[in-house]
């Protein structure tokens, strides 16, 4: 570290610093000012921090970890029983739903599926012809969307949609 | 019947460390409602528990476990960890005069001594000193969570203070300034009459040097 060396105007270090303590005081550094994940220096002077100044916990998180360990005496004890009743109710409709025959296909969507577009050849996609030099990015990307439009359309037939 | 005061009785204590700590009575009301609430959370009471615990929990994290496991996720588990041993043995402990607090402070540390067991970074607390002092303050007692929490977090204090007068005092200095105050590097740097890279190094010196005094071996 160029900045570092002994300067005569103030108390000198000494011995002088190891390349290992200069590293180690670096690293010291970064971490106390967040700029680093904290090293063992970093982490104990931490602790050292907690020992003699510790801060008050967290209410929220307090209580998180109360509820957590102590649950709180739940709504159970009053509503319990008009909860099983309701789950009761829920038990018993989907069974006598679950019974009944199944409805029968609409004749719609079949009618629909016949209608599903089959797969055509190039000159068919247009009406106007393709120039017959040049352009065929525009030809290609033209033919792209043509039969996108094409799938699109079957997909919503297939799915009943109009 | 014992006649209750109508507030709490103030008695001197002898100097030990940090300030004059004067003890504080419980009053006697007081420990009966922690008494009937003991009794209701032992069958099984758990709005009884939770009261309990909001007192006593955030003295637990701020006096016991954050100073001497030095760091806040850990002592927030290990807070989890004493509260989950309370839930399962509360219905066997028994009713102390001295209050509830002395079985939970009992609890939160030897919780905290399983968790140093487990780490490998150094601490400035070890296992051995955490032993000690469980057994050491078992006479820290009473309902007042202000007089609980200036006891409990002495001892910590203590030990840290009486490390750094051991050490160079420019080190000492450093530390107090820089890691207990949190100053700034160079606001510190200057009032060590150091540049501010010196001051680095400075430092990490004296983080050494007061390991070795927290250790117990020579400086």
């Amino acid at each position: 570290m160029s900045e570092h060396p002994k300067d005569p105007m103030v108390e000198p270090l000494e011995p002088d610093p190891t390349p290992e303590e200069l590293a180690a005081a670096e690293a010291l550094r970064e971490a106390l000012e967040g700029r680093a994940p904290d090293d063992a220096d970093a982490e104990y002077a931490r602790a050292l921090r907690h020992a003699v100044a510790p801060k008050p916990m967290d209410a929220v998180a307090h209580r998180r970890i109360l509820d957590r360990v102590v649950p709180r005496p739940s709504a159970m004890r009053v509503f319990g029983p008009f909860l099983g009743l309701a789950a009761a109710a829920a038990v018993a409709l989907f069974v006598s739903t679950s019974r009944e025959p199944p409805r029968p296909q609409p004749v719609a969507i079949v009618a629909k599926s016949a209608s599903l577009q089959r797969s055509r050849p190039t000159s068919d996609l247009f009406v106007a012809p393709f120039p017959q030099t040049g352009e065929t990015s525009k030809r290609v990307d033209a033919i792209v969307a043509a039969r996108a439009r094409d799938l699109r359309g079957n997909q919503f037939a297939k799915w009943g949609v109009r | 019947m014992e006649a209750t005061l109508p507030f709490p009785m103030v008695l001197p204590q002898p100097f030990f460390g940090v300030g004059m700590l004067p003890r504080v009575e419980p009053r006697a009301t007081d420990l009966e409602a922690e008494r009937r609430l003991v009794a209701q959370a032992k069958d099984g009471d758990h709005k009884a528990l939770r009261v309990l615990l909001e007192k006593y929990g955030p003295i637990l994290f701020r006096a016991v476990l954050l100073p001497r496991l030095g760091d806040e996720a850990r002592a927030r588990d290990a807070l989890a960890d004493t509260y989950a041993k309370v839930v399962v043995t509360i219905a066997r402990y028994e009713w102390h005069p001295a209050g509830i607090w002395p079985w939970l402070r009992t609890i939160a540390f030897h919780v905290a001594i399983d968790q140093l067991r487990a780490r490998k970074r150094e601490t400035p607390f070890d296992v051995d000193d955490l032993t000690r002092e469980a057994d050491e303050q078992r006479d820290v007692a009473g309902t007042d969570v202000a007089y609980l929490e200036a006891q409990e977090s002495r001892r910590a204090k203590e030990k840290i203070h009486e490390a750094l007068e051991r050490i160079n005092p420019r080190y000492a200095q450093a530390i107090r300034l820089r890691v207990l105050e949190e100053r700034p590097r160079e606001e510190v740097a200057e009032a060590l009459g150091a540049t501010p890279a010196t001051f680095d190094v400075i430092l990490h010196r004296a983080m050494a040097a007061l390991r070795k005094a927290l250790r117990g071996d020579d400086v």
